[in-house]
Parts: structure tokens; sequence; C-alpha cells
């Protein structure tokens, strides 16, 4: 499937399937920026 | 995504794998470890070789994309670098399309708008559709344009009905000192907005044309 479909601001590589869904209540820098993950879209 | 020792393959201390380090280059080629959370935190200390915090996991991922679309719905454009601020990322969904009875359109609601590319050009204030059969517009000058927010009505085509479904596309913007937050639909809401019904549009409803409206400049 194109991942493009899911239409992802920021598209991550090496994480193992699903891995998102651990990511909630976490944090995570990308470049200069801090992103703290607040939950789900369900989009997927 | 978590830091790495870009000078070896074994990690100096477990602040390696900690989001929150940051180096610190001085001029005469040292680098020290500085823990981001000094700032915001009193407690926390400045020079750091080992805490709780550290315990944060590596997730071992790299970014490989990063994609914006200037219209909400339409096609993504691979970018070299994103602002991101707590509303999102700069001037990505900067514009979103409404029906003729002020509704916000998305991909799920008009599927071909995926057909579209959409930029705009901050500094010049021009917006551009590129459309799958290869034609492109672009919004005319602001400062020669005032009268129409500076962006003019899209032209008659195949290409743009096939973009919106089978209608006309107005194309406006509204004036700068207009606060985004004023105008269009915000994401989530019903209906027009204040701005829509109070006729602050170059496209009534009454002309079914879908409006293209500016928010608040961030995801959605």
């Amino acid at each position: 499937m194109d991942s493009r479909r899911f239409r992802m601001l920021i598209e991550v590589d090496g994480a193992e399937p699903h891995a998102e869904d651990d990511w909630v209540g976490r944090e995570a820098r990308v470049g200069e920026s801090l992103l703290h993950f607040e939950g789900t879209s369900g989009a997927a | 995504m978590a830091y790495t020792d870009p000078t070896s393959t074994r990690p100096a201390s477990l602040c390696y794998s900690c989001i929150h380090q940051q180096l610190v280059p001085n001029t005469r080629g040292s680098v020290f470890s500085l823990c981001r959370r000094s700032r915001d935190e009193p407690d926390a200390s400045r020079a750091i070789r080992g805490c709780p915090c550290c315990n944060v996991r590596d997730m071992n991922a790299k970014v490989t994309r990063l994609q914006t679309a200037a219209i909400k719905g339409t096609r993504l454009r691979s970018v070299e670098q994103v602002t991101l601020g707590r509303s999102g990322a700069a001037g990505d969904r900067r514009f979103f399309l409404v029906d003729d009875r002020g509704r916000m359109l998305n991909s799920m609601v008009l599927g071909e708008l995926h057909t579209v590319s959409a930029g705009f050009d901050e500094s010049s204030g021009r917006l551009s559709l590129e459309f799958d059969d290869g034609r492109v517009w672009t919004t005319s000058s602001p400062r020669r344009r005032r009268g129409n927010h500076g962006l003019r009505r899209v032209p008659h085509g195949a290409a743009r009905r096939r973009a919106v479904g089978g209608g006309p596309v107005d194309a406006v913007r509204p004036p700068a000192a207009a606060g985004a937050h004023r105008v269009g639909c915000r994401p989530g809401t019903k209906g027009p907005s204040a701005s829509y019904r109070a006729g602050r549009c170059s496209a009534s409803p009454s002309r079914r044309r879908p409006t293209l409206w500016t928010h608040a400049g961030s995801g959605c």
C-alpha cells in the first residue's frame, strides 16, 4: 500500500508495524522540535 | 529519532539516547552536553551524566519524508523542512474549500482533490493550483488585485470542474488584517462562519460556487 494514502505530515522509517500505538503519552525529538503524542487519529 | 553520538558508535552516556539532550559545541572544538529540561525545570542539572529521564527509549526511527498541502485535501507535496508550532506545521492546510452552503470540503467528501497540487508562496502571496492534466493556475499579485483580496477567480475548464466535483471555483483570500480565526469554518465546526454569512466573500452562497477560504494556517 502506498504510504501517501495515509497523508502523513511526517513519515518515519525503522519502527515496527503499529509501533505508533505505543507512542501515545510519550515524546520524541524531530529536528529542533519536541513532539508529544496525545493520541492516534484513527485514520489507519 | 532520539539523539545518537555523532562521533562514536558507542553511546558516551545514557543521555545520548535521551530526547532532551542537546550537544553544544564551542569555538575550540569541544562539545558539551546540555539537558534541555534545565531551561524549564530548576532542579534539572545542566551538565548531565545520567538521570532517570535517560530511561527514555530510543524509537530507533528516522524521518524519511515531510509532506504538506497548501489546501486541505489536495495532493501532498514533499518539502525539505517544516516549521512546527503548537497548532501544527506552518503553511500546511492553510486554505480549504467550502461548498455553496459553507461546509468545508475535504478529500473524504471530494476525492478528486487528490488530483490537484496546491502551493502557496508566502513572500508573494500567490497561490498556485496544478492539475493532473498539467495545467497550472497562479493567482494574481495581491498588490494589483486588492479588490479581490489578491486572488483572482480560477478560470473555467474541465480540469477545474473535476477538481471541485463539477462546480466552478472562486479563489479568494481575506485581507491580511483579518484574523485567520475570523474567516472560514474552523475544522470541526458546522455551517458557514459569521464572515461567510455576513457576505465578506466575493462568492455568495446563491452563486453556488465553492470558495477557497483561509484559516489559522496550520494543520487541521
